[in-house]
């Protein structure tokens, strides 16, 4: 009764003008840039530009590599959000914001960070090379960490708000049918929050795809090896703008993509 | 075969558990009492899934619950059927699923867990609801779905939390035929709790009162109503009771008032009358005068073809009377009444 109120109170009233300005000058804000993006892109030469060698490797590459991200993410953060989820342990708030951390650090830092813990002469880099032949600065396998470092907080969130919002008595129901933990797991708790799994997967893909600062500065910047999407644009813009335009529009396509197939699912999971 | 013979003591909250119950094979144990009183702790305890701090529970031979000993079978391997107020229905799959899924667990190749979970729709009529997700069903027939898939895993002992508690009060009575029906199939011994005086008697071979985490007292419905033995208990069955001393033939209550109750046996002793042997006048009754007192009506609600007056005196006394008897003696709230008990219809026990 109340909430029909409040929703039709909502929908009727007016807003006042000077908001409503500022809402319109907002949203000018967010969309002119694309718009010019889409003026500016050279139509005609665009099957060209996208044919071109190191663009196509770059396209390849940033895909392959922002789902091997996106992949690690789910490895990881899953667990992780299940344990922040479900067990009041000492220290949980400050893990949950070491998990968090990379939302809302610099990625340039995440990669210097990443470069004194995993590079040649980092804490465990150098041990890493010497005992699996690991190494990260030029690497494909950097990017991938790179990429996971920025992605993974997206999916902790949203998962473990998924997690924290599932009745736990369906475990126990569950449990009482003679299903063990991992059962349960598998087959109650995963299905139930699969939605936000799904939507913290694309997040952190989405993410991952975008992502500059760290990678270029924890794997280097090399076409075929490191080179992602974002690190050739920057590239593409020294040379002149039609390289770039192809490649931001590119993103945009993916972004509006990702945004369009899950509005409704991030609005409700976020 | 499959008893369960419990003792239970624990904590939670500002509850504190400690309350013994039994059931035999094929019994239905009713489980009664206020909200708060510790019903559903005790059926989670029983599941395995509150630990117990002491006690003991043994079901069909095989202790699951001894913390003195370490002993603490874990839920999944206790064949303890539970029943959730809302059922818990898995949401993301279909009703044969649901059903098919303690089956499952247990090692059961898919297809023939999903054909006997097939068997078990057919049993409880939802056969055409097999591939359609339980947020399609009314209540009632997620009832049915939670019954058929807590008894599909093959418990020994089946709790029901509040079974009826979801469905709207008109659609109940032909529900709870079924529910008995169902429950009589099953072999092993089920509790049911509820709060509900109606269900507990029918649903309940014996019935178990709870009362802030202890048994109060148990027995039959018939045994409950004739002694009741708190005032919960009375007021379950509807019943008046109160508490006095008897000396020969006389019983005087706490509240000072005096009752002629020639069959009361001598010492502290528990006074019940049911509302219908309460009498009510206008003015002080003529005649006998024993056993009477006056008071003024507190509340009077309509109870079907008759009133349930409340009447507050030296002591508080309910009476059934008829529409009729109510609007002629101008029974409303605040009115002065007399309140008038035959001697013979006094029961009057030990306390």
């Amino acid at each position: 009764m109340s909430k029909a109120l409040i929703h039709s109170r909502r929908r009727s009233a007016k807003p006042p003008v000077a908001i409503a300005a500022l809402a319109i000058v907002c949203v000018l804000f967010l969309l002119l840039p694309l718009v010019a993006l889409v003026l500016r892109a050279p139509w005609g030469r665009l099957a060209g530009e996208l044919a071109q060698p190191e663009i196509r490797s770059a396209l390849w590459l940033s895909l392959r590599v922002s789902l091997a991200a996106t992949f690690l993410s789910l490895l990881l953060g899953v667990p992780l959000a299940w344990i922040l989820a479900r067990w009041d342990f000492p220290g949980r708030s400050f893990v949950r914001g070491v998990a968090l951390l990379p939302l809302v650090l610099p990625p340039v830092v995440g990669g210097v960070a990443l470069l004194l813990v995993l590079g040649r002469l980092g804490l465990v880099g150098g041990l890493l090379e010497d005992l699996f032949g690991m190494r990260f600065f030029g690497t494909t396998a950097g990017v991938v960490v790179a990429e996971t470092f920025v992605a993974l907080p997206f999916l902790v969130l949203i998962v473990e708000a998924a997690l924290r919002a599932l009745d736990i008595r369906y475990e126990d129901a569950a449990a009482t049918l003679g299903a063990g933990a991992w059962t349960v797991f598998r087959r109650v708790t995963l299905p139930a929050v699969l939605p936000a799994l799904g939507a913290g997967a694309v997040l952190a893909w989405a993410r991952a795809l975008g992502e500059f600062g760290a990678t270029i500065t924890f794997a280097g910047n090399l076409p075929g090896r490191t080179q992602t999407i974002p690190l050739a644009v920057y590239v593409e813009l020294q040379r002149g703008l039609d390289g770039a335009i192809v490649l931001s529009l590119v993103l945009v396509v993916i972004s509006l993509t990702v945004i369009v197939a899950m509005r409704d699912r991030l609005v409700s999971s976020l | 075969m499959s008893t369960l013979e419990a003792q239970l003591q624990l904590t939670r909250g500002t509850l504190e558990l400690d309350a013994a119950i039994e059931a035999r094979a094929g019994e239905t144990v009713a489980l009664v009492g206020r909200n708060g009183a510790g019903k559903t702790t005790l059926l989670l305890a029983l599941a395995g899934l509150v630990a117990l701090e002491r006690g003991r529970v043994v079901l069909d031979g095989d202790v699951l619950d001894d913390p003195s000993a370490g002993i603490h079978v874990v839920t999944e391997r206790r064949r303890v059927g539970l029943l959730f107020q809302d059922y818990l229905l898995f949401q993301q799959m279909s009703i044969v699923e649901n059903v098919a899924f303690g089956l499952k667990v247990k090692g059961m190749r898919k297809r023939d867990a999903l054909s006997a979970a097939h068997v078990w729709l057919e049993r409880m009529e939802l056969a055409p609801f097999a591939d359609q997700r339980p947020s399609s069903l009314s209540g009632g027939q997620a009832q049915r779905v939670a019954l058929a898939r807590a008894l599909a895993a093959d418990p020994k002992l089946l709790l029901l939390d509040e079974p009826l508690a979801a469905i709207d009060a008109m659609a109940r009575a032909p529900l709870r035929r079924s529910l008995i029906a169902h429950l009589d199939q099953f072999e092993g011994s089920r509790i049911v709790v509820t709060h509900d005086p109606v269900e507990a008697v029918l649903l309940g071979d014996r019935i178990v009162v709870l009362e802030d985490g202890r048994v109060a007292q148990t027995g039959t419905a018939e045994e409950l109503r004739s002694r009741p033995r708190s005032p919960y208990v009375a007021d379950l069955f509807g019943l008046n009771l109160w508490r006095g001393t008897s000396r020969e033939g006389l019983v005087t209550l706490e509240s000072g008032l005096e009752l002629v109750v020639p069959e009361a046996p001598a010492g502290q002793v528990l006074v019940s009358v049911s509302p219908r042997a309460v009498a009510l006048h206008g003015e002080h009754p003529e005649g006998s005068p024993r056993n009477t007192w006056e008071g003024i009506v507190a509340s009077v609600e309509p109870d079907h073809d008759v009133v349930r007056v409340r009447l507050e005196g030296v002591v508080a006394v309910t009476a059934l009377v008829t529409t009729a008897a109510a609007s002629e003696l101008g029974l409303v709230r605040g009115a002065r009444a007399w309140a008038a008990i035959k001697a013979t219809e006094i029961v009057a026990y030990p306390a």
